[in-house]
């Protein structure tokens, strides 16, 4: 786990040299699938943890919309 | 090979045809099991989509009734809001209550179809780990998941033991 923290925050400092601008969410992605295809070489796409969906901006809609409504 | 008498030619020739039709079942059934698997495949493939559309048609529900509540509940939480409109964001709130329920509805089909083994149960679970996490442990859907009183007893499931076996 700290390892990947690690990696994470390297993949943090990383910038283009012709731009100096720093990496996209999605370039990260895209390096973060790179390794995992390299470590997990028989992994099927569909298995890999980039895949994971992701509920938590209607669980912020719906967090705002209750707060206070009862109160 | 000259002194075999024609009994032992019919023999031989019903040993040939037996092996011949065990190769050929032997193949046939490959090739049905193979047919199995792919409509498998499918079917879990076609209930996945199904199963994501529907969550994320009832998230747009939520939206929906976000979109139209939103003005009120600003006049609410600064206190300006009258008495009419305070009558209009109850009947809000109680419609956002609904919509949470069909979402939550669909999740529980989900992970009913999940522990069912109607889906790839890999392929699920990497889908929706985060999913199902953030359901269970965000303040506000707390009520909905009591242990001993919830009716969603199949995310409960699958929760625990997605929770369990990474402990």
């Amino acid at each position: 786990m700290e390892e990947a923290q690690r990696i994470l925050a390297d993949l943090d400092t990383l910038v283009w040299t012709s731009t100096n601008t720093r990496l996209t969410r999605q370039e990260k992605l895209e390096i973060v699938e790179e390794f995992e295809s390299l470590a997990f070489p028989t992994l099927r796409k569909s298995e890999r943890i980039t895949e994971a969906s992701d509920n938590s901006g209607i669980l912020d809609v719906i967090q705002l919309l209750k707060r206070g409504v009862r109160d | 090979m000259g002194n075999l008498e024609p009994s032992d030619w019919i023999a031989i020739a019903a040993l040939i045809v037996s092996i011949l039709s065990a190769v050929f079942a032997w193949v046939a059934s490959s090739k049905a099991n193979k047919l199995s698997r792919e409509n498998t495949n499918i079917q879990h493939g076609l209930i996945e989509l199904e199963l994501r559309q529907a969550i994320e048609g009832s998230k747009s529900k939520i939206n929906d009734v976000g979109i139209i509540m939103a003005p009120l509940k600003a006049k609410s939480n600064k206190g300006t809001i009258s008495d009419e409109d305070k009558e209009t964001l109850s009947i809000y709130d109680k419609n956002l209550d609904a919509a949470i329920q069909t979402m939550l509805n669909t999740y529980d089909d989900a992970c009913s179809k999940y522990l069912d083994d109607k889906v790839d149960r890999v392929r699920f679970k990497k889908n929706y780990h985060i999913e199902i996490r953030n359901l269970l442990e965000r303040q506000e859907l707390k009520e909905y998941f009591d242990p001993l009183t919830s009716r969603y007893k199949p995310i409960l499931k699958v929760y625990d033991e997605w929770n369990n076996q990474e402990r």
